[in-house]
């Protein structure tokens, strides 16, 4: 079983509008041009799982009319939830595409107060959970007063119960991350290219930064980087790297979800380490070709997987 | 059409030792009827019903008067609330809450909802707990079938 | 006859220890004196007094019509209402409302009608049910005394020494009125300190609304109406030459057509248990009585007493002790036949011994909380409630009460009957 942990999510609002003017009020002609979804790395990750007939239960904190829509969404698709109740609101995330301008304009909400109850009651909930899980992704925003240390304290209690941690943690958080030793590691170096004060502007760069970091820890066994077009995958032993088209801009926004995603399907299916990167290597393209938010047509990923070739490089 | 159709995969749950005021608060939260219990590794025990909380705010007495309308208001039920919010749930919880399985039929659990006087069901996988089947959810099933 | 001695005996160790219900333990020990042969299935129901079944019967359904109604807690509230919030006064009306209840209506009924109003009012008023509770038991067996239709005992005693219905309340209520009294006065003093109400709740008590407890109007009207035929004719009786269970069942039925309730709906909550339970008693008494056995014992008293006097008071006050210990109601079945033996003999007038047997039996199961039905209902009712009147604390009050209740009774009985 497999569980998501989302502590921020957010009600994702997207219009698609041609030619967005500024000082204009733009009056929608239909209710196709926009679309509501839940947002939030954990919950994209159980979606995307779900599109890939994987079942997994999303945890993590919802309030008010947001959380209970988004509750109500990933229900409706099948996914188990299990996320701690609070007063405040759950936020919303405003995004307009221009396709014809090709921009991508945003605002994100800050999110909602946890007070220490919500905190020890989803801490609570997470010991609980991982009682009866495999595996356990824990992505995304924080927000206080959830810090680096929540982040790294919920990954040795998954050490602890013996569940595999794939983390995609904001950029700041990783020291104490990287410290508690997840089994999966995917920083998000798009806007801010350093981690942990490293900059890593380059493959080799990325690649000595993961040789440093395996030499002090033994449970990681994987380390992702999504950098200058190419997605690289660093076993203990091995690098592979991935030459992804960005050809819709779009679609960069849920990338790593969908890298996330297929690193969990293939540990649950137990693939082997070719097998995997093979998988999520393929997947991530895929994704890439689509021009939706998931990606579902497994008949396609598993027909690239097994011609897919990325480029070996020994640690 | 069986119970995997119909029933909804949310795993809230409290612990034997959740106080009643938190539980008060999560059924506002909720607007479930029942939560189920869950022990520390996450097995399913039992279920607080609403009705178990209004139950030990009525005196006994109450339930053998023909009427208790001649009382006047002194807020005797909001005061026997505060007295109970401290207690915990494994004070108030009854034994022998329906369960349901995937398998079941959804006219057996109607049935089930009907024969224990019940709103919510909890949905079980031997001690795993899968989600809760509610009336809401049952009567829905018509909505659900004409949209297919 | 040694079969009949131990078949009577072990049913009445049963009844006694509570370790069977006592339903099941009358009927077994009744139907094995068929079995053994010490009655035959005829002679046993021969010994099965129908009129006082039939006059349960038909009580238990016209009280049950009349609760639906809600009258009996408009009356308690209303005559709540009349304390005005002042503590003695709502123990004086409580008492008095059970008394009055109890003698027309069986003592089981009444206690289940005023036990949860008060705990109702003393939850409101904030204070302790107790000293209220406490009155309702003494009351409730002290107001059955009054009537014969009031406590089984004497419904068994008016039904075999056809004593008519006035009579009994011409011969106990003066006694009872004196006992009542004083068992307030003695009530207020010992309770003197938990009847006190907080001065911000004394007001609330005029915030029942008593009108919210009649049902039906129209219902109500009609009840009245029947019940006060029944009544009335439970008073003349005697001059129609009918029988009480007629009247009894006549008026029952007719409230049940009258407000058209449905027949089961009522039927099915009739104690069926207390009638069997009496029916049970009269073959194992009966049994007893045939095999000679109560002849025995009651030539045996009559020569160890030597006088009417003498006899009466040891009826009195046997009647009591036991009561007190046990159920009052098969010590009196048995009674009856020794006191119909003696009558049998021809030697005294023995209608003393019947008022004995009857103020003895009926007052005597003040005495312990396990004296009588209704105050094991109370009792257990109180604790269900989390108020504990508890044992011994029940024997401090109610001891003193029972045994100047029993000595004046003997007073009276001297004056009035010998």
């Amino acid at each position: 079983m497999i569980a998501t942990v989302t502590l921020n999510p957010a009600l994702d609002r997207i219009y698609f509008i041609d030619d967005f003017q500024d000082n204009k009020t733009c009056h929608l002609i239909n209710n196709n041009l926009v679309s509501l979804s839940s947002g939030g790395k954990g919950i994209n990750v159980s979606v995307q799982l779900s599109k890939l007939d994987t079942t997994s239960v999303a945890l993590g904190f919802i309030g008010q009319e947001t959380g209970r829509l988004i509750e109500k969404e990933l229900l409706l698709q099948g996914i188990t939830t299990n996320f701690v109740r609070i007063d405040g609101r759950t936020r919303t995330s405003i995004f307009v595409v221009d396709s014809n301008n090709q921009t991508v304009k945003g605002i994100c909400e800050h999110g909602p107060e946890i007070s220490k109850e919500d905190r020890s009651m989803f801490l609570e909930l997470f010991e609980k959970n991982m009682k009866s899980v495999d595996m356990v992704f824990i992505g995304g925003k924080l927000i206080d007063p959830l810090d680096s240390k929540f982040y790294a304290k919920l990954i040795r209690i998954a050490n602890n119960n013996n569940v595999k941690t794939l983390v995609l943690p904001n950029e700041g958080c990783c020291a104490q991350v990287i410290k508690a030793e997840p089994f999966m590691l995917f920083p998000d170096i798009r806007e801010n290219k350093t981690v942990n004060g490293v900059l890593l502007n380059s493959i080799p760069e990325c690649i000595d930064f993961v040789k440093e970091t395996y030499s002090n820890n033994t449970k990681t066994q994987y380390i992702v980087f999504d950098i200058n077009k190419k997605v690289v995958i660093c076993s203990r032993t091995t690098a592979y790297v991935f030459d992804i088209e960005q050809s819709n801009f779009a679609n960069l926004i849920g990338l790593e979800d969908a890298i996330m995603s297929g690193f969990i399907y293939a540990i649950d299916k137990s693939y082997s380490e070719k097998e995997l990167v093979n998988f999520v290597g393929a997947l991530a393209l895929e994704y890439l070709k689509t021009n939706k938010k998931y990606c579902s047509n497994l008949e396609d990923i598993m027909q690239r997987k097994n011609i897919i070739q990325p480029e070996v490089i020994a640690l | 059409m069986i119970v995997k159709d119909v029933y909804l995969r949310d795993v809230t749950s409290v612990s034997l030792n959740s106080n009643i005021k938190s539980v008060i608060k999560l059924f506002n939260l909720t607007r479930y009827y029942a939560l189920p219990i869950t022990n520390v590794d996450n097995e399913y025990i039992g279920c607080i019903d609403i009705s178990d909380i209004i139950d030990s705010c009525v005196p006994k007495y109450m339930k053998d008067l023909s009427s208790s309308a001649f009382l006047p208001d002194v807020d005797m039920f909001y005061n026997r609330l505060n007295n109970v919010k401290d207690m915990l749930v494994k004070d108030l919880i009854k034994d022998d809450y329906p369960t349901l399985r995937e398998e079941d039929s959804v006219s057996y659990a109607a049935d089930l909802l009907e024969k224990f006087n019940r709103r919510t069901l909890p949905v079980l996988d031997g001690k795993k707990l899968l989600g809760i089947l509610t009336r809401l959810e049952i009567i829905s099933v018509l909505i659900k079938k004409e949209s297919i | 006859m040694f079969f009949a001695a131990s078949i009577f005996l072990i049913s009445y160790a049963l009844i006694m220890s509570e370790k069977v219900p006592h339903t099941i333990a009358a009927m077994v020990g009744g139907i094995l004196m068929v079995i053994f042969g010490v009655l035959d299935q005829d002679k046993a129901i021969h010994y099965i007094d129908f009129d006082t079944i039939g006059l349960l019967c038909g009580m238990m359904i016209i009280v049950l019509v009349l609760k639906k109604t809600g009258l009996f807690q408009y009356l308690a509230i209303k005559s709540v209402k009349l304390s005005k919030g002042n503590p003695t006064w709502i123990l004086v009306s409580l008492a008095v409302f059970t008394a009055v209840m109890s003698a027309l209506l069986d003592n089981v009924t009444t206690v289940l009608i005023v036990a949860p109003i008060t705990l109702a009012i003393a939850d409101t008023l904030s204070i302790s049910p107790i000293p209220f509770l406490v009155s309702e038991i003494l009351f409730s067996n002290i107001g059955g005394t009054a009537t014969l239709i009031g406590d089984p005992p004497n419904i068994l005693i008016g039904n075999s020494s056809h004593l008519s219905f006035m009579s009994f309340i011409t011969h106990n209520l003066p006694i009872l009125l004196v006992i009542g009294v004083l068992t307030l006065i003695f009530l207020r003093f010992y309770y003197r300190k938990q009847l006190t109400i907080p001065v911000d709740k004394e007001k609330l008590i005029e915030g029942f609304d008593e009108s919210k407890s009649i049902k039906n109007y129209k219902h109500l009207i009609i009840c009245l109406i029947v019940v006060l035929l029944t009544f009335t004719g439970f008073i003349l009786h005697s001059r129609f030459d009918l029988k009480l269970a007629t009247i009894a069942l006549f008026g029952g039925f007719t409230l049940l057509m009258i407000t058209k309730t449905h027949p089961e709906e009522i039927l099915k909550d009739i104690e069926w248990g207390t009638v069997f339970f009496f029916v049970g008693l009269f073959v194992l008494a009966g049994g007893l009585e045939a095999t000679g056995l109560i002849e025995i014992v009651a030539k045996k008293m009559v020569l160890a007493t030597n006088s009417i006097k003498t006899m009466s008071f040891a009826v009195l006050w046997g009647s009591a002790i036991a009561s007190s210990i046990v159920d009052n109601i098969p010590f009196t079945a048995t009674m009856i036949h020794v006191i119909n033996s003696i009558d049998k003999m021809g030697i005294y007038n023995v209608q003393p011994l019947w008022w004995s047997l009857s103020l003895g039996a009926c007052l005597g199961g003040n005495a312990t909380i396990v004296g009588a039905a209704a105050n094991v209902i109370v009792s257990s009712y109180a604790k269900a409630n989390n108020q504990n009147i508890g044992f011994l604390n029940y024997m401090k009050v109610a001891v003193p009460v029972t045994i100047v209740a029993i000595s004046l009774s003997m007073g009276y009985i001297l004056l009035v009957d010998l």
